[in-house]
């Protein structure tokens, strides 16, 4: 089985190699083709190619795509345009397990790296993280809101929509938050019913992560446990489940997120603390945290 | 695995037991992708194998991209 499969012999067209050249560069459309012609428009000329448009892919199909690649603008850098890149979590937060395709998922193993990446490209100062998720993987997403916790560059969240259940935490990673006036935050305690096809593991195994997720928030947010764990296990909010939803205001209210806003606001303190680390050589943070 | 979700949990299992993913991985650009299959001649690009961080914010290897695949050397 595995000598059949070394056997499939794949190789991708190299529609976008060469990223770091060509890329601003129009590319000429291919020579067999020339097309109607403008009457002013010279000759199309039949000598070879200038030496500064150099092709770097075969000729033939792969030029094709070349150019088509080009045509719809594809052909980027990677390297940033913006100094500030922005991070969308979007559906369940995807950890170990893939999911049914009918889920809508953010995945820990894109996140993480691009965080990474973040912070190590010179060129990019600030993050801006969006989330609209339902929550998902709770080790996952603890993973994703440390590593935005950790970073060296400043960061704000953005709640649009719902930031629910592991959401909570990647949300209050960031050095200061935001939420919609629309937006809710569920906050509900872990559930055995999660564990369909793991292991069995133990309630206490339950309660030691409910706990992980509990003092990450606190310690990132102006919330105290107590008051997060009373949240959590509050009953009469919520019709199926014990909890609270917080709507807007209300997380700023009980200190979970900074302030309500949007992205104008977000943006504006990002750039305020971008401009705050160049002058003070150190990270604005929220008063509590200093 | 332990999920934290409003969601219900039948909602989010649901098709589970159906689900038969194939990857392939193969070279792209120099850098190695993990490609599902969606016919024979094209994949979608599933996840990055790299260990240089800029490779995560390169447009050309973002997950959910289609490529082409041509025979050739591996």
């Amino acid at each position: 089985m595995g000598k059949e499969k070394r056997g499939v012999v794949i190789s991708v067209i190299q529609d976008y190699v060469d990223l770091n050249k060509n890329s601003t560069q129009p590319q000429p459309t291919l020579p067999t083709q020339p097309g109607p012609r403008l009457p002013g428009q010279p000759q199309p000329s039949t000598a070879p190619e200038p030496p500064h448009q150099p092709s770097p892919v075969p000729q033939g199909e792969t030029n094709t795509n070349l150019a088509n690649l080009q045509q719809m603008g594809q052909m980027e850098l990677p390297e940033p345009k913006s100094n500030i890149h922005v991070m969308n979590i979007v559906g369940q937060v995807e950890g170990h397990m893939v999911l049914p395709p009918q889920n809508k998922t953010s995945k820990y193993e894109h996140l993480i790296p691009q965080l990474v990446a973040v912070e190590q490209n010179p060129g990019i100062e600030g993050l801006l993280i969006i989330l609209n998720t339902v929550g998902g993987d709770v080790e996952a997403g603890l993973a994703i809101a440390e590593t935005i916790a950790s970073l060296s560059k400043p960061t704000v969240s953005l709640v649009l929509g719902g930031g629910h259940s592991i959401g909570v935490p990647i949300a209050v990673s960031a050095d200061y938050s935001f939420i919609s006036e629309t937006a809710t935050m569920t906050i509900h305690p872990l559930r055995l019913t999660g564990q369909v096809l793991s292991v069995p593991q133990t309630y206490e195994y339950l309660d030691k992560m409910q706990d992980r997720v509990i003092r990450f928030v606190a310690g990132h947010s102006s919330i105290s446990e107590e008051k997060f764990r009373e949240l959590m296990f509050t009953t009469g909010e919520l019709a199926r489940d014990i909890g609270t939803v917080l709507v807007g205001r209300d997380a700023v209210r009980f200190r979970l997120i900074d302030e309500v806003g949007g992205v104008g606001e977000a943006l504006a303190w990002l750039k305020g603390a971008i401009a705050h680390l160049k002058e003070h050589g150190r990270k604005r943070r929220r008063e509590h945290l200093q | 695995v332990i999920l934290y979700t409003t969601m219900p949990l039948e909602t989010v299992y649901q098709g589970l037991e159906d689900m038969r993913p194939s990857y392939l991985e193969v070279k792209l650009a120099g850098t190695m992708v993990v490609v599902e299959p969606i016919s024979l001649e094209q994949g979608r690009i599933v996840r990055i194998l790299s260990t240089d961080p800029q490779d995560y914010l390169n447009p050309g290897l973002q997950p959910g991209r289609v490529i082409n695949f041509v025979p050739g050397e591996g």
